[in-house]
C-alpha cells in the first residue's frame, strides 16, 4: 500500500512538473521500495542457494555410468590397495594391474594396485577423483599414479555439457580452470568463449540442474562394480564392439598412416623435439603444484606418468626439474620404448592392445619399483 | 537461445535491467527492438533480413491504406502483402514439400516433371511472425485499426522477443495501443508472472524434455512396442507437446509481463475440453482465433448449409495443419480434426456426461497427435494399427510407472483450472513469496533434462 501510495505522485510529478518537496517525499518512497525488493531478491536468492546445498548433500556425488564402476569398486576397497593408477582411456586400456603387482610384491608384502582410468577423463576430473581417492582415506594406499595432467579447458562439444564435465566444477577448479584460460595464448574472443562456457557449467553445477539421475540411482550396480573389482579396473578393448571394433578394423586394415605418425617421432626424439616448448611454457604449474601438496599433505606419494603418446605436450622432464613433479614416469620416446609404439603393440592409433599394455606396465613397474622401495622402507622405519 | 538456457537468462536480466533503468518510453522500445532483434540473430542472423523484408513491406502497405480511399489501390496494396508475406513463407516453408509431391505425382502419371528438393533451412517462428504482419495488413484494410506511423514500433510488434518464434500470434491491435503508454516497474506485479515463468520452467524442462526421451524411440520404431506401450506413447506425447507449447506461452507471457505489456493467453486447459470443438477453444487459442477471424468467418463462417460447413471446415483445417508443417502427416492431421468438428455439428457430444466428454476429446486428441508426430503417413498406419487389441506386431515395453505420471498430471491440470495460483502468489507476504520461491526453483532444477531440446514449435 505504501509502495502505491508513494509511486503514485511520482508518475503525476513526471507529467505535470510537481513541486521539488513533493518530488522528494516520492523519491524516497521509490528508494525504499527498491531497497525492500533488492532485500526480497536477495532472501530469495539465500532460499535458493541454501535448498541447493541440502539438495546436493541428499543426492550425493555424481556416479556417472561410465565411472561409476570403477570409482565404487577402489572405493569399496580401498583399504586393499597400494597404489591407484588415475587418468583417460589411455590409462585405462594401458595399465595392466597384475603386472605391476607381479613385479612389485614383495615376500611378506604384496602389492596390489588398481586402475582407475576412464575414457575421456582428462585433468580437472582426474582431480575431482583425486580429492574423492583422498577423501575416502586408506591405511593401505601409499601410491597415486596420474597421468600427466595438461590442465585442458577445451573439451569436444559433444563432452561439455555431459553430467561428467559439469560435475568437477567446484569453486576451486572453476578458478584454477579460468586462471589457466587467462594465462593461455588463444585469442581474446576463445578465452571469454571458454571462460563462459566454465562459469555457465560451474552455475549449472552449483544448481544441481539435472542431476535428477542421481536419486535413486543405486539399484543395477553392484554386479558392475563386482566385475570391475575382479579385473582391478582393466578393460582391454579388445572386449569392445561398435565404434571401437570399427577403429580396430580400419587400423589394421590400414597401419601405414600411423606408421608414419611414428617415424616423425623418432625423427623428433633424435632432435630432442618431442615436447611442445609453448605448452611448456603456458602451462598451469598452480594446479599440479595445488595436487602435489594435497597428495603429500595425505601421507600419499604422486607419480606422474606420460603414456606413449604420438602427439605433443608439455615438457613433463622440465617441469620435474623445476621440482614441480616428485616421480615422473615418462614413456613417450621411441626410441627408449620402441616396442610400444609397434603396430602390434596398439589396438588403434592411440591406445594400447593386451599385448602392449603388458609391456607398458612391464615398462611402469620397472620405473615405480625404486619409488615403491622406498616408500616401503619409509613405512617399515 | 531457448527460454529453459542458461545465458537466457543472462539476456534476460540485461534486458530487464535496462529497460526499467531507461527513462523515455521511446528509449525502452528502441532498446526491446535491438534485444528482440540480437535474440533472433543469436539463432541465425541471415533470416534478420527476412523479418526486417516483412516489417517493411506490411509497414509500407499500411502507410499506403491508409493514404488511399480507392478500392482498387487497396485491394492492389493488399496483394502485396499478401504475395509478400505468403511467398516468403511458402518458399523457405512449402517449396520442398510441393516440388517433391508434383514430382512425385507427375512422375506416377508418367509426366515426370523435373523437379527437385532444395536445400533450404526453415526460419525459425515464420509461420507466427508471417501471421502476425498479415493480420494488422488486413486490419487495417477493413478499416479496424489505423496503419501505425512509428516504424520502430511496427517492428517491435513483429519481433517483439518474448513471443517472436513460436507465439502468442498477437494481433496489432492488442500490442501496439500497448507502445504509446510509458510503464512502471511499481505497477508491474512481479510475482504473478515470475510464478507463471517457473511453471512454464517445469513444464517444458522437467516434464515435455523429460517425456520426450521415453516418447521418441516409439515414435521412431512402432513395430517394435506392444500395444498398451502405444497407447502410453500416445498419450504421452498428448502430455509432451502441450507441456512443450503451453510451457513456452507461460514464458512468453511472462517475460512480456515482466517487461510491462500484456499478451493474449494461448491455453486454456484443453484436456478439460468435453468436445473437439471445446478443445480447439482451449488449444493455441491465438491461432484458432486468426483461422476464425481471417479464414473461416470470410468463407461464411457458420452461416452456410452443412455441406458448405463441413468443406469450410475440413479447409479451414487443413490449412492449420499446413501450418504446421510440409508434410502430409499435417495435412492429415487437419482434416481429421476437421472431420471431427463437422461431425460434432452434427452429433450433439456435449450431451455425453462431462467425464465421458473428457475421455473422448482424450482419445480423439491422442490419436490426432500420432499422426501429427509420425515421420510418414506409412509409420502413422503402422502406430494406429497398433492401438487395436491383436495390432501391435512387437514386445518391447515402456515402463508402465509413467502411467502415474499422466494420472497425477491429470489431477494437477484440473485443480490448476479449479484453484488459479495466482491469488495466493499476489496475498502472501514478500519475505514467504521469496523463500518459497528460492526453494521451489531448487527443487525444480534437479529435474531438468540434462540436454536443451528446442521447443516443438520452433519448428512451425
Amino acid at each position: 500500500m505504501d509502495r502505491a501510495r508513494g509511486d503514485r505522485p511520482s508518475r503525476v510529478n513526471e507529467s505535470l512538473g510537481a513541486s521539488p518537496t513533493v518530488d522528494r517525499t516520492a523519491s524516497c518512497a521509490g528508494r525504499s521500495a527498491a531497497r525492500r525488493r533488492v532485500g526480497l531478491v536477495l532472501l530469495g536468492l539465500a532460499a535458493f542457494l541454501s535448498a541447493t546445498w541440502v539438495v546436493a548433500r541428499v543426492q550425493g556425488p555424481l556416479r556417472a555410468p561410465s565411472l561409476r564402476p570403477q570409482l565404487e569398486a577402489v572405493l569399496a576397497d580401498l583399504d586393499g590397495y597400494d597404489a591407484v593408477v588415475i587418468g583417460s582411456s589411455r590409462i585405462q586400456r594401458g595399465v595392466q594391474p597384475e603386472v605391476l603387482d607381479a613385479r612389485l610384491s614383495a615376500p611378506g608384502r604384496p602389492f596390489r594396485s588398481f586402475n582407475l582410468g576412464v575414457a575421456g577423463m582428462k585433468s580437472f576430473e582426474a582431480d575431482r577423483v583425486v580429492s574423492e581417492v583422498l577423501a575416502a582415506g586408506s591405511s593401505r594406499l601409499r601410491l597415486l599414479l596420474i597421468e600427466a595432467p595438461e590442465w585442458q579447458a577445451d573439451a569436444k562439444p559433444l563432452h561439455m555439457f555431459t553430467a561428467r564435465f559439469t560435475d568437477w566444477h567446484d569453486p576451486r577448479r572453476t578458478w584454477l580452470v579460468l586462471r589457466s584460460i587467462w594465462r593461455s595464448e588463444g585469442s581474446l574472443l576463445r578465452k571469454l568463449e571458454l571462460s563462459w562456457l566454465h562459469v555457465r557449467l560451474f552455475f549449472t553445477r552449483l544448481s544441481n540442474y539435472g542431476s535428477h539421475e542421481r536419486f535413486g540411482s543405486d539399484s543395477g550396480w553392484s554386479g558392475r562394480v563386482e566385475r570391475m573389482a575382479d579385473v582391478q579396473g582393466y578393460r582391454p578393448l579388445e572386449i569392445s564392439r561398435g565404434n571401437a571394433a570399427r577403429r580396430r578394423a580400419a587400423f589394421v586394415a590400414d597401419p601405414s598412416p600411423y606408421q608414419a605418425v611414428v617415424r616423425q617421432l623418432r625423427h623428433r626424439a633424435r632432435g630432442g623435439a618431442l615436447s611442445d616448448s609453448s605448452r611448456t611454457r603456458r602451462y598451469d604449474r598452480e594446479s599440479l603444484r595445488q595436487q602435489v601438496e594435497r597428495i603429500e599433505e595425505a601421507g600419499l606419494t604422486p607419480v606422474y606418468l606420460v603414456p606413449p603418446l604420438t602427439a605433443p605436450t608439455a615438457d613433463f622432464a622440465a617441469l620435474a626439474e623445476e621440482g614441480l613433479i616428485p616421480h615422473l614416469i615418462d614413456l613417450r620416446d621411441p626410441l627408449e620404448y620402441p616396442e610400444l609404439f609397434q603396430v602390434e603393440s596398439r589396438f588403434d592409433k592411440e591406445h594400447m592392445s593386451i599385448r602392449g599394455a603388458r609391456e607398458m606396465s612391464q615398462a611402469i613397474a620397472e620405473q615405480l619399483e625404486p619409488v615403491w622401495t622406498g616408500v616401503a622402507a619409509g613405512d617399515r622405519g | 537461445m531457448l527460454f529453459t538456457e542458461f545465458r537466457f537468462l543472462g539476456f534476460f536480466l540485461l534486458v530487464f535491467a535496462v529497460h526499467w533503468l531507461l527513462p523515455w518510453n521511446r528509449a525502452r522500445k528502441l532498446w526491446l527492438l535491438a534485444a528482440s532483434y540480437s535474440f533472433y540473430a543469436a539463432w541465425d542472423w541471415r533470416f534478420l533480413s527476412l523479418i526486417v523484408a516483412s516489417t517493411l513491406i506490411d509497414y509500407s502497405v499500411g502507410r499506403g491504406l491508409e493514404l488511399t480511399d480507392d478500392r482498387t489501390r487497396r485491394r492492389g496494396l493488399l496483394v502485396v502483402s499478401l504475395v509478400g508475406n505468403l511467398g516468403i513463407l511458402g518458399f523457405f516453408k512449402y517449396y520442398n514439400f510441393f516440388a517433391v509431391s508434383a514430382a512425385e505425382f507427375t512422375s506416377w502419371l508418367g509426366l515426370g516433371l523435373p523437379l527437385q528438393a532444395l536445400e533450404i533451412v526453415l526460419p525459425m517462428g515464420i509461420s507466427f511472425y508471417t501471421f502476425q504482419t498479415l493480420s494488422y495488413t488486413v486490419d487495417v484494410y477493413r478499416g479496424r485499426l489505423g496503419a501505425t506511423h512509428s516504424l520502430p514500433d511496427f517492428a517491435l510488434f513483429v519481433s517483439f522477443f518474448p513471443q517472436l518464434v513460436a507465439g502468442p500470434i498477437v494481433r496489432a491491435t492488442e500490442f501496439l495501443p500497448q507502445l504509446t503508454d510509458t510503464r512502471h516497474l511499481a505497477d508491474i506485479a512481479l510475482r504473478v508472472p515470475l510464478v507463471r515463468f517457473l511453471m512454464g520452467y517445469v513444464k517444458k524442462a522437467c516434464l515435455a524434455d523429460n517425456i520426450a526421451a521415453v516418447v521418441d524411440p516409439v515414435f521412431a520404431e512402432p513395430a517394435a512396442f506392444d500395444t498398451v506401450s502405444l497407447w502410453l506413447a500416445s498419450f504421452l506425447y498428448s502430455l509432451q507437446i502441450y507441456c512443450d507449447f503451453s510451457g513456452y506461452s507461460d514464458m512468453a507471457i511472462a517475460c512480456a509481463a515482466l517487461l510491462g505489456y500484456h499478451l493474449p493467453e494461448n491455453f486454456g486447459f484443453p484436456y478439460l475440453a468435453t468436445t473437439v470443438q471445446d478443445y480447439w477453444r482451449r488449444w493455441h487459442i491465438t491461432l484458432t482465433t486468426w483461422f476464425r477471424d481471417y479464414l473461416y468467418i470470410p468463407m461464411g463462417g457458420n452461416r452456410v448449409g452443412p455441406v458448405r460447413l463441413t468443406i469450410n471446415l475440413c479447409t479451414v483445417f487443413l490449412l492449420c495443419g499446413l501450418w504446421h508443417g510440409a508434410a502430409w502427416t499435417f495435412v492429415v492431421w487437419g482434416v481429421y480434426h476437421g472431420f471431427f468438428l463437422s461431425l460434432e455439428r452434427f452429433v450433439p457430444m456435449r450431451r455425453l456426461p462431462s467425464w465421458l466428454g473428457h475421455v473422448y476429446v482424450v482419445l480423439v486428441v491422442s490419436c490426432g497427435f500420432v499422426i501429427f508426430r509420425s515421420s510418414g503417413l506409412a509409420e502413422a498406419g503402422v502406430f494406429l494399427r497398433g492401438l487395436v487389441p491383436g495390432g501391435a506386431t512387437g514386445a518391447y515395453a515402456i515402463w508402465n510407472g509413467w502411467w502415474l505420471l499422466l494420472v497425477a498430471f491429470g489431477l494437477v491440470h484440473a485443480a490448476l483450472a479449479r484453484w488459479p495460483v495466482e491469488n495466493p502468489v499476489r496475498n502472501s507476504p514478500g519475505w514467504a513469496f521469496a523463500v518459497v520461491y528460492g526453494v521451489v526453483v531448487a527443487l525444480v532444477l534437479p529435474w531438468a533434462a540434462n540436454q536443451y531440446e528446442p521447443f516443438i514449435y520452433f519448428q512451425f
